[in-house]
């Protein structure tokens, strides 16, 4: 049976270098059945990996611990939901469900562009089957997930512990999404340089499917925190880890492209910039694999060492030979079409902003490579940890956050300082209200009072375009005030959308700030003790044992009282996992939007009193609240308009017609679009 | 079913046991006190994202290093000394942030060096952009027909309209 899968990947390896041929052929003769047969490849390499994932998740079902993945990276007493996730929780099915994501990704471009686009989608086509390929070339000779036991243990080795948590269980996947994904705007970049088709009829059609993958990167880097701030026990949900910040730092690089890609839409300058920055984001999901799989860096959420790396480094290698190439091939053709008329514009803020998410982006870089660098050239292993980070990133993204609120006062060409003066008051005025409310609630801290302040301009700054878009609106068409909010959310919803996406921002950035007022305790409690921490009352009751298949629990029962009125009963725990001889913690949290209870039960002694780490957290639901809206927000922003789907059908109609046929060159009707 | 004891337990109660000999001096060192130590230092069990020592939980690492952190400041010991305990035993890799000195200085000024070298690049293009420029025509009919939003009144609204109608059905 697993042969099957094993078969269906050598197919699809073959298909994927068909789909290459096809497509560049296709497109050098103007050959349209040419390049409808590659396009149909694509969708056959998706069927042979659906068959491959099919295959391997089988094996994982039905416990077939021959196959040394599912012996690995599974065992009997895991409940189902995480045998089911074992498909990504190790490198070799990790890295083919990536090429099935891929091939996904692929089927999507290739079904909803039958008609648009049709100059670039060969080279679009044969780009991501390139990247397919070199899956499949992984899967098969360094990274096989079929690879056979000469015998058949009688039970697995599970997966790690930390990973089976619900949150774990989708968080790759939604990461996965955003690090692949980020090749079809690549390809779509290569595919206008290869073809010469240099308007900017790619950029639309990356700058779509650039905002899926930029969604589930953020979406999973959040759910990543998620999971660690329930899973980890040390209160926190963000550590500066090497693997998070692989997945962090393409999401930053492709913020900044979001950004920079309206001045090329609007005024045909950064041409060359944004091709190197789709490059770069690329780069980015390219490198952090890299990382995460070859064993570089040492991260509790890396694979084992492996032999990827030297593949990874070649890949890397040839693809920015090349994409440099023709960028340097196809520069006369990537002059600006305008000038910059003031400094006073949204422009320049625009490229501060990509200034500051490229700097953050470097730190990070920076700090992810510097124990490496080290070990390289010096042979000393150092560590660079959390307060390392914090302290570069910290200053940055306050200059983030201001960038947030003020770009959107700032008009496109020039804004005079009339304008700007009567634009800034109402979020400055924000900005002091936000301060002052900050220093009142909380101790004093000065980044924790700047960031809470800019949170205060930025929704000064967000609501006053709202509330001026709404007044315009009602003295237009007459629309209630209300009315005209849910107008311009439907009509706009790119500008406007956008703007949620920023208020998302602010709620993280609220959030993240209330780290800043933690406070943490440890104290050891006897059943019955009653302790005070902060405003709260905290009463340890009982403490039990349990034994759970695979795994003994210990759990402790405390009530949890706001001066005297009873709140609820938290049961922190901490579990043995027997295969893996692991102890992990469970955490109790008593959550509201002030703050967060947070308690770990660290350990007990035999008398029955037992050991206590306790954080009040404030402001964390912030950061799930903005994570939320941000997904929302994201999706809605996306979402094809009425006029999307008019152009598509515009589109369908003119290729149907024999009139309108293509040939090398030609700019198909999508190019106008 | 509900067990008294169980292998963890006892590898917990062994880990939460205090050592004899330290045991008075110990008791006077505060839980704080130790984490103000701990923070300078990261956990190195494996099984954590070096995660801060004052914060990580593991029984395999963090939580006996800091028993022997409360009994070295019950011992006398300052901060930096006990720091350096760790250096000598586990290597420079047990400080949450490089070394001071050369390392630390490499990794400040590099991240510095490349900002500042991003603000020259952007100040150099705003500056050749503007520099390319015609002197712009600010008669009020330009103004009127641009896509300079001034954000007022009446062009503010006909701007509204074009973005509108431009970018929507």
């Amino acid at each position: 049976m697993i042969d099957v899968g094993y078969f269906a990947l050598c197919l699809a390896l073959a298909m994927a270098g068909y789909a290459i041929f096809a497509s560049i052929l296709g497109a050098r003769r103007g050959d349209e059945g040419l390049i409808r047969s590659g396009e149909n490849s694509v969708l056959v390499v998706f069927g042979l990996l659906s068959v491959s994932v099919g295959t391997l998740w089988y094996a994982i079902l039905t416990h077939d611990f021959q196959v040394q993945y599912v012996y690995e990276n599974s065992n009997l007493s895991m409940p189902t939901q995480y045998v089911v996730a074992s498909l990504w929780g190790g490198q070799n099915g990790s890295v083919l469900f990536w090429g099935w994501m891929l091939s996904l990704y692929s089927v999507g471009v290739v079904l909803f562009n039958r008609y648009r686009y049709r100059p670039l989608m060969p080279y679009v086509v044969s780009g991501l089957a390139t990247y397919s390929f070199f899956f499949c070339l992984l899967n098969l000779f360094v990274a096989d997930p079929f690879q056979q036991l000469p015998f058949s243990p009688a039970d697995g080795r599970g997966l790690n512990p930390i990973l089976q948590h619900p949150y774990m269980a989708i968080h790759p996947p939604m990461l996965y999404a955003g690090m692949v994904g980020m090749s079809v705007p690549f390809a779509f970049a290569m595919a206008a340089l290869m073809s010469g088709q240099l308007d900017n009829t790619w950029l639309r059609a990356a700058r779509r499917w650039l905002l899926i993958p930029w969604t589930f990167l953020g979406a999973g880097n959040l759910l990543g925190g998620a999971w660690a701030y329930l899973e980890l026990g040390w209160g926190g949900y963000w550590g500066w880890d090497p693997v998070e910040n692989a997945s962090f730092m393409p999401w930053l690089a492709a913020t900044a492209l979001l950004h920079s890609m309206m001045i090329q839409e609007r005024k045909g300058m950064l041409k060359v910039w944004n091709m190197v920055l789709v490059f770069f984001t690329y780069g980015m999901t390219v490198f952090g694999t890299f990382l995460t799989r070859s064993g570089v860096v040492s991260s509790v959420h890396s694979f084992a060492q492996s032999d990827l790396g030297p593949f990874f480094v070649v890949f890397m290698s040839v693809t920015a030979l090349i994409a440099i190439g023709l960028l340097v091939f196809r520069l006369p053709q990537l002059k600006s079409e305008n000038q910059l008329e003031s400094f006073a514009s949204r422009e320049t803020a625009f490229l501060l902003n990509n200034w500051i998410l490229l700097g953050i982006l470097f730190a990070v870089l920076w700090g992810t490579l510097f124990p490496v660098l080290s070990e390289a050239f010096t042979g000393d292993k150092i560590t660079v940890g959390a307060p390392f980070f914090n302290s570069v990133i910290t200053p940055l993204s306050m200059g983030l956050l201001l960038l947030t609120g003020a770009g959107p006062l700032f008009a496109w060409r020039r804004t005079s300082a009339a304008s700007l003066k009567r634009d800034f008051a109402v979020p400055i005025a924000a900005t002091i209200v936000a301060g002052v409310a900050a220093a009142t609630l909380y101790e004093l801290h000065t980044y924790a009072i700047i960031s809470l302040s800019l949170c205060g301009f930025v929704a000064g700054s967000v609501g006053l375009e709202f509330y001026r878009a709404m007044g315009s609106r009602h003295r237009s068409t007459g629309e209630s005030h209300l009315r005209a909010l849910g107008s311009l959310l439907a009509k706009s919803k790119r500008r406007y959308g956008g703007y949620v996406v920023h208020v998302a921002i602010l709620l993280l950035f609220v959030g993240f700030t209330g780290q800043a007022f933690s406070i943490d305790k440890e104290m050891v409690l006897s059943y019955g003790e009653t302790k005070r921490i902060g405003h709260y009352e905290l009463t340890y009751e009982t403490l039990a044992h349990s034994e759970e298949p695979g795994m003994s629990i210990s759990a402790a029962a405390l009530s949890l009282h706001h001066r005297g009125e009873f709140l609820c009963t938290l049961v922190p725990e901490r579990r043995f996992y027997h295969s893996s001889e692991q102890n992990t913690t469970e955490v109790a949290i008593y959550s509201t939007f002030r703050e967060d209870f947070y308690l770990i039960l660290v350990g007990s002694a035999e008398d029955g009193s037992a050991k206590f780490q306790i954080y009040i957290n404030p402001l964390v639901n912030w950061v799930w609240t903005g994570g939320i809206l941000f997904v929302l927000s994201s999706i809605w922003t996306m979402w094809p308009t009425r006029r999307d789907r008019k152009l598509a059908a515009a589109d369908r109609a003119s290729l149907r017609d024999p009139a309108v046929a293509i040939r090398p060159g030609s700019v198909g009707p999508a190019a106008t679009a | 079913m509900v067990r008294l004891l169980t292998p963890w337990f006892l590898a917990l109660a062994v880990a939460l046991a205090p050592t004899p000999p330290t045991q008075a001096a110990q008791e006077s060192v505060t839980p704080e006190q130790i984490k103000k130590v701990a923070s300078d230092l990261v956990c190195l069990c494996g099984s954590c994202p070096r995660e801060s020592l004052s914060t990580c939980m593991c029984t395999a690492f963090a939580v006996p290093q800091r028993e022997v952190i409360g009994r070295a400041l019950g011992a006398g010991q300052g901060r930096e000394q006990i720091v350096q305990e760790f250096v000598d035993r586990f290597g420079m890799m047990v400080l949450a942030e490089p070394p001071p000195g050369g390392y630390r200085l490499v990794s400040w000024l590099t991240p510095t060096a490349i900002l500042l070298v991003g603000i020259i690049v952007v100040r150099s293009v705003l500056v050749s952009w503007r520099r390319r420029t015609p002197e712009p025509e600010t008669t009020t009919a330009a103004a009127a027909t641009s896509d300079a939003d001034d954000h007022t009144g009446s062009s503010y609204d006909e701007q509204l309209k074009r973005d509108l109608d431009a970018y929507d059905d």
